[in-house]
């Protein structure tokens, strides 16, 4: 089976010519934000205060930790049957005088319909990113936006619907997350032209479609922009999803971040996959960018 | 006259040996693990430690109670024996005759340990680990970063290493504010 689909314009990239890295990525189960922090929960929630970034102590020990977090959460969550706890994920960026592409493969899991979960997606891949502003994003990625209060996480209320958000955006934070302690409008707006928000892409998959993309941030909550700047092409060949995402660099809009050589940007990726949705995902630790030169996971150069 | 000097000599370094001998056996008796756990105050920890890798492990090597508490060197063992006395007024007075009353006051016990260990530079682990002979590439992943690390920081043992003989208590030290200050 082969296919290739795109929602937006071709990617004139030579993928071929840029040598790939492997991220794996692991099941998280529910640990949140706060779940890193508190030390009766984290023994690492010490270090992650005092500047630590989790994949200083984990690094390698993905399928361990999903191992371990798919065995704590099976009485809470609705894991899929057989669900592995990791996933390696193989990644590769570019850029060009106008824009920053991404691509990234995986193994797609079984697809046969059943335990659907979601059940509009067979598939989506996250990109989140920071260019610095967001301390947490620095530290722990995607955990960053990951609070105990979001949809189906432990502290959750049936009643309200919260999705990722930054603490920033909150008055207020406890053990279990800062619900709906939001600051006023202003701030928030406030915020987001200093930049304290991360900038969040989807592509939602599926077979013979298609991908739905979505460009959007996420600050109070995961905001959908609505003109998307981001495109997306995929491929699932053999069992292998392909997706490229891209966008301007540098857009002048406040809602995306200007991707430029000399900053060091905090990425974070995210696979659900299988029909899965929320929690069920696979996620990876942060990851650093850079374009051009300097010390970084990935070290982008131009085509 | 002369022959008596000599004698008296002789008689003196002899008696200097014996009650240095005498003073050394004393010394070694309260550093048994018999003598350590001889008192009910110690029931609790003892059961810990008794879970704990440093009594058992796969290698049968074991590390007893003054192992871990009691520095080797004579001038900070001499001094580590008598601030110990003090227990035994504490012990004469009740001050812990019951679980509860050691619970109530255990974080307060435990942490004056790890500022002793933090203050000698965690001299009683070091008496065995050796850093220096640390093979850190043989270590997982997260072990080599962390000691790499603590080299660079000059961490000592017990910056890290708390609460893997007994209770982990240290995660009681956390302050209710820090637990809600969820914002770096």
């Amino acid at each position: 089976m082969f296919a290739c689909l795109t929602s937006g314009s071709a990617l004139a990239v030579n993928w071929d010519a840029i040598p790939p890295k492997t991220v794996t990525l692991f099941y998280p189960g529910q640990s949140s934000w706060e779940w890193l922090l508190t030390a009766d929960d984290h023994s690492g929630s010490k270090r992650i205060r005092t500047g630590k970034r989790c994949i200083q102590c984990h690094e390698g020990e993905e399928s361990e930790i999903g191992t371990k977090m798919l065995a704590a959460s099976r009485a809470k969550l609705a894991v899929l049957n057989n669900k592995p706890a990791s996933l390696d994920s193989s990644i590769k960026m570019s850029y060009d005088a106008e824009l920053f592409y991404i691509q990234i493969s995986w193994k797609d899991g079984k697809t046969d319909g059943s335990d659907k979960i979601d059940k509009d997606y067979a598939s989506r891949v996250t990109v989140m990113f920071d260019d610095g502003n967001v301390t947490e994003a620095g530290r722990a990625g995607c955990w960053g936006t990951c609070h105990d209060d979001a949809i189906d996480m432990p502290s959750a209320d049936s009643d309200t619907e919260i999705t990722k958000y930054l603490a920033r955006s909150r008055t207020k934070l406890s053990r279990s997350g800062g619900g709906e302690h939001f600051k006023p409008t202003e701030e928030l707006s406030e915020l987001i032209q200093q930049g304290m928000f991360m900038e969040y892409w989807q592509a939602r998959l599926n077979p013979a479609q298609s991908p739905e993309v979505i460009d959007g941030y996420i600050l109070d909550k995961r905001h959908r922009n609505q003109d998307s700047m981001v495109t997306a092409n995929a491929q699932l060949a053999n069992g292998v999803w392909t997706v490229q995402l891209s966008r301007k660099r540098i857009t002048g809009d406040p809602r995306h971040k200007d991707i430029v050589p000399g900053q060091t940007y905090s990425f974070g990726f995210a696979i659900h996959d299988d029909y899965a949705n929320h929690r069920h995902h696979f996620v990876s630790f942060r990851r650093s960018v850079v374009l051009d030169e300097g010390e970084a996971n990935f070290v982008v150069q131009s085509h | 006259m002369k022959n008596n000097r000599i004698w008296l000599i002789f008689l003196g370094i002899g008696t200097g040996i014996m009650m240095w001998n005498g003073f050394s056996l004393a010394l070694d008796a309260t550093n048994t693990q018999q003598f350590c756990t001889s008192c009910h105050q110690m029931n609790i920890v003892t059961a810990e430690y008794r879970q704990s890798t440093h009594f058992k492990n796969s290698s049968g090597v074991q590390a007893s109670c003054a192992d871990c508490h009691v520095p080797e060197a004579l001038l900070p063992k001499l001094q580590r024996k008598l601030e110990a006395s003090n227990d035994l007024y504490h012990a004469i007075v009740g001050t812990i005759d019951t679980e509860q009353q050691f619970e109530a006051r255990r974080l307060l016990l435990a942490e004056r340990v790890w500022q002793r260990m933090k203050a000698n530079d965690s001299a009683t682990c070091r008496s065995c680990h050796v850093f220096n002979d640390v093979q850190l590439q043989q270590q997982k992943t997260r072990a080599r970063a962390q000691h790499q690390l603590a080299i660079v920081n000059h961490e000592t043992c017990i910056d890290c290493h708390q609460g893997i003989a007994h209770k982990p208590v240290h995660k009681q030290q956390s302050k209710p504010e820090d637990e809600d200050n969820f914002l770096l």
